[in-house]
């Protein structure tokens, strides 16, 4: 291989890989630290998931092959694991444990409609959309609290209020947005690489926001509770 | 390129509204976030603030239940067992004149000396006495056993302060009182004391002074929790129905004690209506 095609194949790797990338490697640097947050070890496994699932992605799609198994089981996985994060970030209570609840059904629910619904060889835009849903309603759930019971610790500096943040973002725009894809047949091409570059945009700042999250863990000191 | 411009403008202008929407979401959030903490905060002092109020209130009602009991006891055991002792020594078959017999009469006047103290130590103790008969005689009667140890000058000026104050705020300043004069007692050797109770604008205030050795108030404050009780207690009594205390103390100069209330702003008086009904 030439250095020239080294340098043409960094160039072309989206952006949105390089900021997942950033995040895995703060958070295994907040990992490596003394009393990381609790959920920090499963997160990190998460981010190195999607790194792959994302890098497998795009090199299915530089060579043009379909990858929508692969897309599909992992937005149940992603999905159930915002969820199980979010309700972890919860206050014990009744919502904690109806969301505790949703997360062991869901993965059960999206993959009959994935398998026996809409079908494998479609998004599955139903589960999707409903996932995202629960997640938007289990954010906003979580920043009622905030509101609610303050706490003492400032709420900038708290990871969770960053993960929280971007999950709701994420998962917000994004329902409307897969409702329009899938319930509109045959968008025009220039519209769809619109659509791309937004998804593109939408998942740079959810990673971020992750990347934020993952600097606040990096001075997180457990509160004597 | 001239096609592809719009769809770029497109994706600029959707970022641009979805970073502006993020923005003013956590704006928005850091403002409530904080909103709540400040009334936590508020609420969280003044349920302090209550629960210390509650607190003293209920140690003020035990020593005054102590000191009722206190004084019942002096009053029908001890003052009963005395009065006997006193009776008995008259019918100890002495003659009169012989020395046996001065001796006993002699006792016996001790004995009713150590009788009468200890009667009005019991009225001392006594709340329903210090209601019945108010403040100022309170005062005057405590000053009256002070002087009949013939170790102090004492003096009592007042103004009219009837009705001005319900019956807890004057319980409460005549223990102030009594434990400035055992303060004066116990530690000032002093020889001359005096009381002033007068009534200003919308305030009553309680003056005490003596010409004894003085202190050093601010030495006292910093090992305030390791001594005694009695100035934190007269504070913290004075806090409770409103007022301020002022201790004023010059080494070899004699001791100022003053406290302030005012007349018609007492949280003591809302509860005891409260409980009443
Ligand atoms: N009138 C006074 N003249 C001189 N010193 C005083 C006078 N009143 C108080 N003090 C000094 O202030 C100190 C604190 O008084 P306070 O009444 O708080 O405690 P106490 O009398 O030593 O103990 P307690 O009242 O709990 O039995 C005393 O130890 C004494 O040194
Ligand atoms: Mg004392």
């Amino acid at each position: 291989m030439h250095p020239t095609d080294i340098l043409d194949f960094i160039a072309e790797i989206p952006v949105y890989i390089i900021f997942i990338f950033l995040c895995l490697v703060l958070s295994l640097v907040s990992l490596a630290k003394k009393n990381p947050p609790p959920y920090l070890a499963l997160f990190t496994c998460y981010l190195f998931l999607t790194l792959v699932i994302e890098c497998v992605g795009w090199s299915f799609k530089r060579a043009n092959s379909n990858n929508l198994t692969m897309y599909n089981l992992y937005g149940v996985v992603h999905l159930t694991y915002a969820i199980y994060l979010l309700s972890s970030f919860l206050q014990p209570g009744k919502a904690k444990q109806v969301f505790t609840w949703i997360m062991v059904f869901y993965p059960a629910i999206a993959l009959l409609n994935i398998y026996f619904i809409q079908g494998p060889r479609h998004f599955g835009t139903y589960s999707y959309i409903v996932g995202a849903v629960i997640v938007v309603v289990c954010s906003i759930n979580y920043f009622y609290q905030r509101i609610k019971f303050p706490g003492r610790d400032n709420l900038l500096r708290d990871p969770s209020f960053w993960i929280a943040t971007g999950l709701l973002f994420f998962n917000a725009i994004t329902v409307p947005y897969l409702g329009i894809v899938n319930f509109v047949a045959n968008i025009p091409q220039y519209a769809y690489k619109t659509f791309s570059n937004i998804n593109a945009v939408l998942s740079i700042i959810l990673y971020s926001l992750f990347c934020i999250s993952s600097v606040c863990s990096l001075n997180f000191r457990k509160l004597p509770s | 390129m001239q096609s592809e411009f719009p769809e770029v403008a497109i994706v600029i202008v959707t970022t641009i509204i979805l970073l502006l929407f993020l923005v003013g979401f956590i704006v928005i959030m850091l403002i409530l976030n904080q909103k709540s903490r400040l009334t936590q905060v508020q609420e969280l002092r003044l349920m302090e603030e209550k629960y210390e109020q509650e607190l003293l209130r209920t140690q003020l009602e035990i020593q005054e239940n102590i000191f009722g009991n206190l004084s019942q006891e002096i009053h029908d055991n001890i003052g009963q067992s005395l009065t006997f002792v006193s009776l008995s020594l008259l019918t100890v078959p002495v003659e009169n004149g012989s020395e046996a017999h001065l001796y006993i009469e002699e006792s016996r006047k001790m004995l009713q000396k150590a009788i009468a103290e200890l009667r009005d130590l019991s009225k001392g103790l006594q709340t329903e006495r210090i209601i019945d008969i108010g403040l100022v005689k309170s005062i005057e009667f405590e000053l009256q056993r002070l002087e009949r140890t013939n170790l102090y000058k004492t003096s009592f000026n007042f103004t009219d302060v009837q009705n001005l104050m319900d019956s807890q705020t004057e319980t409460i300043l005549f223990r102030t009182v009594q434990e400035m004069l055992n303060n004066i007692v116990k530690h000032a050797r002093a020889s001359e004391l005096e009381i002033h109770l007068t009534h200003e604008n919308d305030t009553i205030n309680l003056e005490i002074r003596d010409n004894g050795i003085g202190f050093d108030p601010g030495t006292l404050l910093e090992k305030e929790h390791s001594k005694g009780l009695g100035l934190r207690n007269i504070r913290k009594r004075a806090a409770l129905i409103g007022g301020t205390c002022n201790i004023n103390s010059i080494k070899n100069g004699g001791t100022t004690i003053r406290i302030t209330i005012p007349v018609n702003k007492q949280p003591f008086h809302e509860h005891n209506e409260e409980s009443q009904i």
